[in-house]
C-alpha cells in the first residue's frame, strides 16, 4: 500500500544515453513524420546512441487491451522485445506508443510479484524462438527523453512557441495518454496528478500551457471504445466532453504523447464537425493538435511537411501562420519529399 | 448540412446540477420540509407496500426529485399506493407519505 | 520526597488545549509546571480557531479560560522553544531543545498535538492552484481574523464542502477517520449560510461520523434550519474554469447517478496528522498512521516509554478539543500518581 506522497516521488530518473527505441505499430500511418523527428532530434541535435530496430514488432497492446490475446501471449512478445534488445546491447528501453509503455511495466511489475510467471515467460520465449533475454534497467516514454532534454532543444529554437502577430506565447492545452499516465503515474513525469511531461516542454519553449477541467478525461480512443461500432458514440463522446472543456479557453493548438490520442483528437473534431457543424477553433475550424515530436520539430525549425503535418485532417496551416512559420503550399502533398527532412535539418545544425 | 456515419454521440447520463430545472424541488421543501431531514436510510422503501413487486424505490425517486430531475418519475409515481406505512418508519420523521403526493400534485399542475 | 527532586519543575511540552488543561491540573495538584512552546504564540490550535463546535463559542474565550489561572500563578511559558529529545536523568528527566538546551526536570506530559493535512498531496482538488479553493483551517483563520472570507456576498451562489480531505483515504497514505472534521463541516457548512444567506451549501460525505454530544442535533439544523444539502458522495476532483469558478465532479451515491456542479468557493476538510517520537514509543500504529502509539489498554492510556513521561492530546490521534482537555488532566494526575509512588519508595 506503499502511497505516494508528493511529486518527487513522480519524478523518474531518465538516463542520458544509449536508448533502445521501440516504434509505435499504429503511429506510422496516423502521424508518419513524429517518430523519425523524433530520431532525428536525438541523434542529428542531440548527438545520442538511439537505435530503431528493423526486426521489432507491435507490442500487442491493441488487441491485449481489447481482449483478444492473452496475458501469456503478450508477455511472451514482450520477451522477444527484451530479448531483441539484449541482443542489440541496450538496457534502456524507449517505447514511441503510451500503451506499450504501459504494457512493458506492466509485464515488468507482473514478473516482480510472480517470479513463476517470468520462468515460464522465459521457457516459452525459448521454446518458441530459442531466444533469452535480460531485462530492462529503465523504461521510459519518448516524451520523458524529449522533456529531460527539453532545455537543450530550447536552446536550438528556431520558432518559438509564440504567436507572432502579437507577441503572445501560444496558449497550449495538453492531453496525456491515460496509458502513460494512470496505469503506473509514478513510472512517468508527473503522471495524471502532476502533468508536467507535455506542459514542461511547452513552457520551457516559450508557450503558456493551459489547465482545462477535463484535462484527465480520456480522449475517447479506448481500444474497446472505439473497436465495436455499437460503442463509436460513447468514444466520440468522451472527446466531444473534452473539446467543449478546453474550447473556452481558445487553445492555439493542442498536444499529445499518445498515438491514439493524437490521432482522435485530430479525427473526432472533423466527425463531430461533419455530425453537429459544431466546430471548437476560431473561425469554424478545428483545434490543431500536433504530437509532442511534431511540436519539437516545428519549435527546430524542420519543415511542416516533413515532420509529417499534411496527415492531420484538422488543418495546422493557421497555427503555422501564427507561429510565422513559412510553407510551400504546393508542396503540401508532393510524395518526392524523402530528403527534404535531412536537408533542412543538415542546414539548421550546422 | 450534418451528416451521419452510423452512430452518434452518446449522451451523457449524469446529474448537472447546473442545468437542471429546481423550481418542482425548491416548492416540494417549502410545502413539506421535513424532507431536508431525510438522510437516505432506506427504511422507507424496505417497508413500502409497492415496492417490492413494482421496483419503485421511494427514498430513490424523492431524493432525485429533490436534485431537479422531476419530469422523469412521472410513471414511477403511479406506483405508490399511499398507504402511509413509509411515514410511519421513518426515523427522522419525514412525512413521506405527504411528499408523495406533492410531488404527484407538482407535477400534474 | 527529597528535596532534590521538588527543586525541579515539572514540564509540558506544547501549549494547545491538552496541554494547557495538563498544566491547570498539575498546578491544582501543588506542582509548578512550565511550558515549551515551539511556536510564537500559544493556545496551539485554539490560537487559530474562530467559534468552536458544536456550541460555537469563542476559541479565544477559551484560550484565557485556560490561560488565566496559569498567568495569575505566574507559570512560565517559553515560547519558540521546541523540545527535540528527552532522557532519563537522575533528577528525573533531561530535557533537550532544539537550539541544545539542556534542562532537568521531575517529570513531563507531552502535548505536542497534530499538523493538518497539507491538502496539496490531495492534488485532484487544485489546493494552492485554485484560488477559490480553501482548507478549513484557512476559513477557521480567516473568520477568526476579520469574520469573513475573501468572496463577495452578490457573487457566491453555490459553495462546497468536501469532507474526508486527508483521511480515510489510501491514496495519501491516511486510512484512519480524523473524527473531527464531519462535525466541524456541519459547523462551518452553517456558517457559511449566515455569511452568504442566499447561498446554496452543499456537503459531500461518505459517511457522516457526528458522535459527539450535541452533533447529530448540529447536523438536523444544518439540514432544517440552514437549509444545508448533503450529498453522498466522495468528491473526485475539482477543476478551475475560466471565472476562477470551481466544476465539481462525484457520485451522488443515492440516487447511483454520476453528478457535476459548478461551485463558487470550496472548503476542503483537512484532516490531522501526527509525528512519531522515538524515545516516547517505538510501536507502530496499528492503523498505520504517525501518531504517538500508547499502550491501548484503558487504563494506562497515557503512558510512553519513559515512566515519568505521560503523552495526551491528538498527538496520540484526532480529537477534539474537549478529549484533549480531559485527557491533558488524565496525564497530569498519571504523572503526579506516578512521582508520588516513586517518593513512597
Ligand atoms: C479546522 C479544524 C477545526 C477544529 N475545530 C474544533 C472545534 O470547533 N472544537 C473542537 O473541540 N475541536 C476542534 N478541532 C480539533 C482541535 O483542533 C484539536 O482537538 C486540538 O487542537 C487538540 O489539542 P492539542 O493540545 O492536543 O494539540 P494542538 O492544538 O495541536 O497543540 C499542540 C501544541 O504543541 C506545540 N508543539 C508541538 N511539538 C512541539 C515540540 N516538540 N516542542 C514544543 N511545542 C510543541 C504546537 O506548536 C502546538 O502549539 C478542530 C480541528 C480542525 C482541523
Ligand atoms: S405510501 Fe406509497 S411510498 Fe409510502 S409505503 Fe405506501 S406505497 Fe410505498
Ligand atoms: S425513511 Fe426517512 S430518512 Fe430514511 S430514506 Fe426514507 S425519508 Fe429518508
Ligand atoms: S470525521 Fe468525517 S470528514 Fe473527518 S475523516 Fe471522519 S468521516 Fe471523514
Amino acid at each position: 500500500m506503499s502511497v505516494s506522497k508528493n511529486w518527487k516521488n513522480y519524478n523518474q530518473q531518465i538516463p542520458d544515453d544509449r536508448y533502445y527505441y521501440a516504434r509505435s505499430c499504429i503511429r506510422q500511418n496516423f502521424f508518419p513524420g513524429s517518430e523519425k523527428t523524433f530520431l532525428t532530434i536525438l541523434q542529428d541535435l542531440l548527438g545520442k546512441d538511439i537505435y530503431d530496430d528493423p526486426k521489432h514488432t507491435s507490442c500487442t497492446g491493441i488487441a491485449y487491451h481489447s481482449d483478444i490475446i492473452p496475458f501469456e501471449t503478450m508477455m511472451t512478445v514482450v520477451a522477444r522485445h527484451f530479448s531483441l534488445m539484449t541482443e542489440a546491447g541496450y538496457k534502456n528501453l524507449v517505447p514511441s506508443c503510451v500503451t506499450s509503455f504501459g504494457l512493458y511495466n506492466e509485464v515488468l511489475e507482473t514478473w516482480e510479484h510472480h517470479p513463476e510467471v517470468e520462468t515460464k515467460i522465459r521457457e516459452m520465449l525459448w521454446k518458441s524462438t530459442r531466444r533469452e533475454f535480460e531485462k530492462p534497467e529503465a523504461i521510459m516514454h519518448a516524451s520523458d527523453i524529449i522533456y529531460h532534454f527539453r532545455d537543450i532543444i530550447s536552446d536550438h529554437a528556431q520558432n518559438p512557441l509564440i504567436n507572432v502577430q502579437t507577441g503572445e506565447p501560444l496558449k497550449v492545452v495538453d492531453h496525456i495518454g491515460c496509458h502513460y499516465a494512470k496505469i503506473f503515474p509514478s513510472k512517468g513525469i508527473g503522471g495524471a496528478e502532476f502533468p508536467i511531461v507535455l506542459s514542461g516542454m511547452v513552457s520551457s519553449w516559450g508557450g503558456q500551457s493551459v489547465d482545462y477541467p477535463e484535462r484527465r478525461h480520456c480522449c475517447g480512443f479506448g481500444f474497446r471504445q472505439y473497436l465495436v461500432k455499437a460503442n463509436r458514440g460513447y468514444s466520440i463522446a468522451n472527446s466531444y466532453r473534452k473539446f467543449e472543456s478546453m474550447a473556452p479557453y481558445k487553445p492555439d493548438f493542442i498536444v499529445a504523447n499518445c498515438p491514439g490520442c493524437a490521432m482522435f483528437l485530430d479525427r473526432w473534431q472533423y466527425t463531430i464537425g461533419e455530425m453537429k457543424n459544431e466546430w471548437f477553433g476560431a473561425n469554424g475550424q478545428g483545434i490543431p493538435i500536433l504530437t509532442y515530436e511534431e511540436m519539437a520539430g516545428l519549435v527546430l525549425g524542420f519543415d511542416p511537411w516533413a515532420i509529417g503535418l499534411q496527415m492531420h485532417q484538422t488543418d495546422c496551416e493557421p497555427l503555422l501562420k501564427k507561429m510565422g512559420i513559412s510553407y510551400d503550399r504546393d508542396k503540401k502533398f508532393s510524395l518526392k519529399r524523402k530528403t527534404i527532412l535531412l536537408n533542412v535539418l543538415e542546414e539548421e545544425i550546422q | 448540412m450534418t451528416h451521419s456515419f452510423g452512430y452518434s454521440i452518446s449522451q451523457s447520463r449524469e446529474t448537472n446540477w447546473d442545468k437542471l430545472d429546481h423550481r418542482f424541488a425548491d416548492k416540494l421543501l417549502d410545502l413539506e420540509p421535513s424532507v431536508r431531514l431525510c438522510v437516505g436510510c432506506g427504511s422507507c422503501t424496505g417497508t413500502c407496500t409497492a415496492a417490492p413487486r413494482s421496483g419503485f424505490d421511494i427514498r430513490k425517486v424523492h431524493t432525485r426529485f429533490r436534485r431537479g430531475e422531476a419530469g422523469a418519475f412521472v410513471a414511477e409515481l403511479e406506483k405508490c399506493m399511499f398507504c402511509g406505512k413509509c411515514s410511519m418508519v421513518c426515523p427522522r420523521g419525514v412525512n413521506i407519505r405527504n411528499v408523495m403526493d406533492l410531488m404527484k400534485k407538482l407535477i400534474e399542475a | 520526597m527529597t528535596n532534590k527532586q521538588t527543586q525541579f519543575p515539572i514540564a509540558v511540552i506544547g501549549s494547545g488545549p491538552a496541554g494547557l488543561a495538563a498544566a491547570n491540573t498539575l498546578l491544582a495538584l501543588g506542582h509548578q509546571p512550565v511550558i515549551f512552546e515551539k511556536e510564537k504564540i500559544t493556545g496551539g490550535k485554539l490560537s487559530r480557531w474562530h467559534q468552536l463546535f458544536p456550541g460555537f463559542i469563542s476559541a479565544a474565550e477559551i484560550q484565557e479560560q485556560l490561560i488565566g489561572p496559569l498567568k495569575k500563578a505566574s507559570v512560565k511559558i517559553s515560547t519558540e522553544t521546541e523540545v527535540k529529545t528527552m532522557k532519563p536523568d537522575s533528577g528525573g528527566l533531561e530535557i533537550e531543545t532544539a537550539s541544545g538546551e539542556k534542562i532537568i526536570a521531575k517529570g513531563a506530559v507531552w502535548a505536542s498535538g497534530y499538523t493538518e493535512f497539507d491538502a496539496r498531496r490531495k492534488e485532484e482538488y487544485g489546493y494552492g492552484l485554485y484560488k477559490n479553493v480553501l482548507t478549513s483551517a484557512d476559513v477557521e483563520e480567516m473568520l477568526a481574523k476579520d469574520g469573513k472570507l475573501p468572496f463577495d456576498s452578490a457573487d457566491v451562489k453555490r459553495i462546497g464542502i468536501l469532507h474526508c480531505v486527508g483521511s480515510r483515504d489510501e491514496k495519501v497514505g491516511n486510512t484512519y477517520c480524523s473524527k473531527v472534521c464531519c462535525i466541524c463541516a456541519v459547523k462551518q457548512a452553517i456558517e457559511m449560510k449566515k455569511l452568504y444567506p442566499s447561498a446554496e451549501v452543499f456537503n459531500f460525505y461518505m459517511d457522516l461520523r457526528l458522535f459527539g454530544k450535541g452533533y447529530e442535533e448540529l447536523y438536523r439544523e444544518a439540514q432544517m434550519d440552514w437549509q444545508v444539502n448533503f450529498i453522498r458522495g466522495r468528491v473526485s476532483e475539482l477543476a478551475e474554469d475560466q471565472q476562477g469558478k470551481i466544476r465539481m465532479k462525484t457520485e451522488d451515491t443515492l440516487t447511483g447517478v454520476p453528478m457535476k456542479m459548478t461551485l463558487d468557493f470550496v472548503i476542503l476538510m483537512v484532516g490531522m496528522e501526527g509525528k512519531r517520537f522515538s524515545f516516547l514509543s517505538e510501536n507502530k500504529n496499528t492503523d498505520g498512521s504517525d501518531f504517538i502509539s500508547y499502550p491501548e489498554n484503558f487504563t494506562g492510556e497515557n503512558q510512553t516509554a519513559l515512566p515519568n513521561v505521560m503523552v495526551a492530546g491528538a498527538c496520540k490521534g484526532p480529537s477534539t478539543i474537549v478529549d484533549a482537555m480531559n485527557d491533558g488532566k488524565s496525564a497530569a494526575l498519571a504523572l503526579h500518581q506516578y512521582l508520588i509512588s516513586q517518593a513512597e519508595k
